[in-house]
């Protein structure tokens, strides 16, 4: 019985045994997680189904490997395998899976100690997760992360150099600022800023000094609360008492401390397109206005200090060539004509330099009254005679058939206009040409036409043909004398009776000269 | 025979022109400066007065000032013989009531003698 019942509990126990292997072998099956067995020597003797799968190798293979030879740094393994023996449970160490493909995957390691009932150590469990996918995310992470502060350090340094751009573009821009203040208060000419609303924002030296006031007293102000400065007055006053860009130039004369001239012009401030207000330029034109005045008081003064002794040579070759002192022979007589022919065209110089300081000083044409400008014509016709026979010239008088209107001239200037036209047109003619003066008319103005057939005008010149002193090339060639001044004073004389003056020219065809005189109603 | 007198400081123009006007039947006399001038006018009462302008001690615009405060010898027609003649100084010989203007480089003795004859006759 008892035998019985020994055998009934052994069989008992050999199908709880079965129970339990087939237990623990569907157990290891299931289980994702690779795990082995290893003896003490180091030896696989059991691994699950995951495990065999992850090293990609048959249980025929795996069992009974060293387990060091799977993975790639070998004495790891094994310093892994005696820490596990010692400690009797280590976790999570990285190792490298190796395989015959190469193909290495990271994995984390755990162990433990296994013992028999007496504690004694008989191996271990080995456990292996695959931390490759982990490890691919981490790194994909760290290159992302390593991407990311690489792009910010690119941009942080983009941004520092936009910020040094930004600082140099500042530095530029106040040095700039400083460069044009520096020009703006070292400017020979006064300045005043404006902005809109009028008030002065902005003020030079130079205009500091010539309006004898201080930048302090006047900034932030317009004009008119600015009542101390009596040269800022007298400029307000010149401006018509207002500060407005008209595009003219105003003269300004200040007599503190000393007479001063000042050329006056006020231009927009534009920024952007924007007018944002206007600035006062003060030019100082004193020493110009001196010089010119210099001049002119010279010319006038040696032009009638010249004509008294020209005047003695005059009368006292006149007298003689009239015979008051007695009859001359030929000869004597031909050699005064020449002497008193040379000294006339003197005092046709100096009659020209003369007319020439008026002009500038403005004070030329001056006494207006009706004249007919066909008996003018005539008068100076005669004058001319001599001239005419000299050079065979045909000059022709081609009169008007109706009587023309009167013209308000100064007769003497516009005298001199004909002498000069008709003298041009003679001297600068061939010998035996041809001169024409003809008149014309409508309801405005009454035109005078000088045509001779001589030398004309070369087009790179004819711009130049009013300028004072001004000869062409041709014409000094032809005659070595004359001033220059002819035309300039012809112009002058018809412009301050209001009419126009002007000439068509070719080269070696002749010249057209054409003024015109505003017949008053 | 009417008495002209020759008011002038350059001493060729005013012998050239006695001359001339001599020999044209006038009884002539000159005088240098405007002062002088002055007295021979007061003196001598010509018929007219040749006067320049620009002269030492008195000038002609002075004397004319001078000789207009005198009822009988304002009457004296005056011709100006200048170097001169801008037209501030003709302005104010017209006011002073001259006849004529004579710039003496653009006229010759006969032309004055001229002038003298149109003054007179």
């Amino acid at each position: 019985m008892k035998r019985e019942e020994d055998c009934f509990i052994s069989q008992q126990a050999r199908e709880d045994l079965e129970n339990l292997e087939r237990y623990i072998e569907e157990l290891s099956g299931f289980l994702p997680l690779p795990v082995c067995t290893i003896n003490p020597a180091g030896l696989i003797i059991d691994a699950n189904q995951a495990f065999k799968d992850l090293t990609k190798h048959k249980e025929s293979y795996i069992i009974g490997q060293g387990i060091e030879s799977l993975f790639e740094d070998k004495k790891l393994v094994r310093d892994f395998l005696k820490r596990v023996f010692e400690e009797e449970k280590v976790e999570y160490q990285e190792m490298v899976l190796c395989f015959q493909d190469k193909c290495d995957i990271t994995v984390n390691v755990s162990a433990r100690a296994r013992k028999d009932s007496q504690g004694n150590i008989i191996g271990c469990f080995w456990a292996i997760f695959d931390i490759s996918e982990l490890k691919k995310l981490q790194e994909n992470l760290e290159k992302k992360v390593e991407d990311r502060t690489k792009a910010l350090e690119e941009a942080k340094s983009s941004l520092l150099n936009i910020l040094e751009d930004t600082e140099e573009a500042r530095k530029n821009i106040e040095q700039e600022r400083n460069k044009t203040r520096a020009i703006l208060v070292n400017l020979p000419n006064g300045l005043i800023v404006f902005d809109k609303q009028g008030r002065i924002i902005q003020i030079n030296s130079e205009a500091e000094r010539v309006l004898n006031l201080k930048e302090a007293d006047v900034l932030n102000k317009t004009i008119s609360q600015v009542s101390k400065s009596p040269n800022l007055t007298k400029l307000y006053q010149t401006l018509g008492g207002k500060i407005e860009w008209t595009g003219q130039k105003y003269e300004l004369v200040l007599d503190e401390p000393l007479q001063r001239f000042f050329q006056v012009s006020i231009a927009p401030v534009v920024i952007k397109k924007e007018v944002v207000g206007l600035m006062i330029v003060l030019h100082d034109v004193t020493r110009g206005k001196e010089i010119e005045r210099l001049k002119t008081e010279f010319v006038s003064i040696a032009a009638h200090q010249l004509r008294t002794p020209l005047s003695a040579i005059k009368w006292s070759l006149k007298m003689l060539l009239d015979g008051d002192v007695g009859s001359l022979m030929p000869e004597q007589l031909d050699f005064l004509k020449k002497g008193y022919e040379s000294n006339e065209r003197m005092i046709t110089l100096v009659n020209d330099l003369l007319n020439v300081a008026r002009i500038e000083e403005g004070r030329f044409v001056y006494d207006l009254t009706s004249q007919s400008l066909e008996e003018i014509i005539k008068k100076e016709i005669d004058e001319l005679s001599k001239v005419i026979a000299k050079k065979k010239i045909k000059l022709i008088f081609d009169k008007p058939k109706r009587t023309l209107p009167k013209v308000e001239v100064d007769k003497e200037k516009i005298s001199i206009v004909i002498q000069n036209l008709l003298d041009n047109a003679i001297r600068f003619n061939n010998p035996g040409g041809k001169v024409t003066i003809s008149m014309e008319y409508d309801k405005i103005n009454l035109k005078v036409i000088v045509k001779d057939d001589g030398i004309g005008i070369p087009k790179d010149q004819q711009k130049r043909i009013f300028d004072k002193f001004f000869r062409t090339n041709n014409a000094i060639r032809l005659e070595t004398e004359g001033t220059g001044l002819g035309l300039f004073i012809c112009k002058n004389i018809i412009k301050a009776h209001g009419g126009r003056i002007w000439f068509e020219s070719e080269k070696d065809k002749g010249s057209i000269f054409c003024f015109t005189l505003p017949i008053k109603s | 025979m009417k008495k002209i007198i020759i008011i002038e400081d350059e001493e060729t123009l005013s012998n050239l022109l006695q001359r001339k006007l001599i020999q044209k039947g006038y009884q002539v006399e000159v005088a240098k400066d405007g002062q002088e001038g002055l007295e021979r006018i007061k003196a001598n009462k010509p018929d007219l007065i040749l006067l320049d302008i620009v002269m030492p001690k008195m000038g002609g615009f002075e004397l004319m000032e001078k000789v207009r405060l005198d009822e009988e010898l304002k009457k004296i027609p005056i011709i100006i013989i200048s170097n001169s003649g801008q037209p501030v100084e003709l302005d104010r010989a017209k006011e002073l009531g001259v006849r004529d203007w004579l710039i003496k480089t653009n006229f010759d003795p006969q032309e004055v003698v001229d002038k003298v004859k149109k003054q007179l006759d």
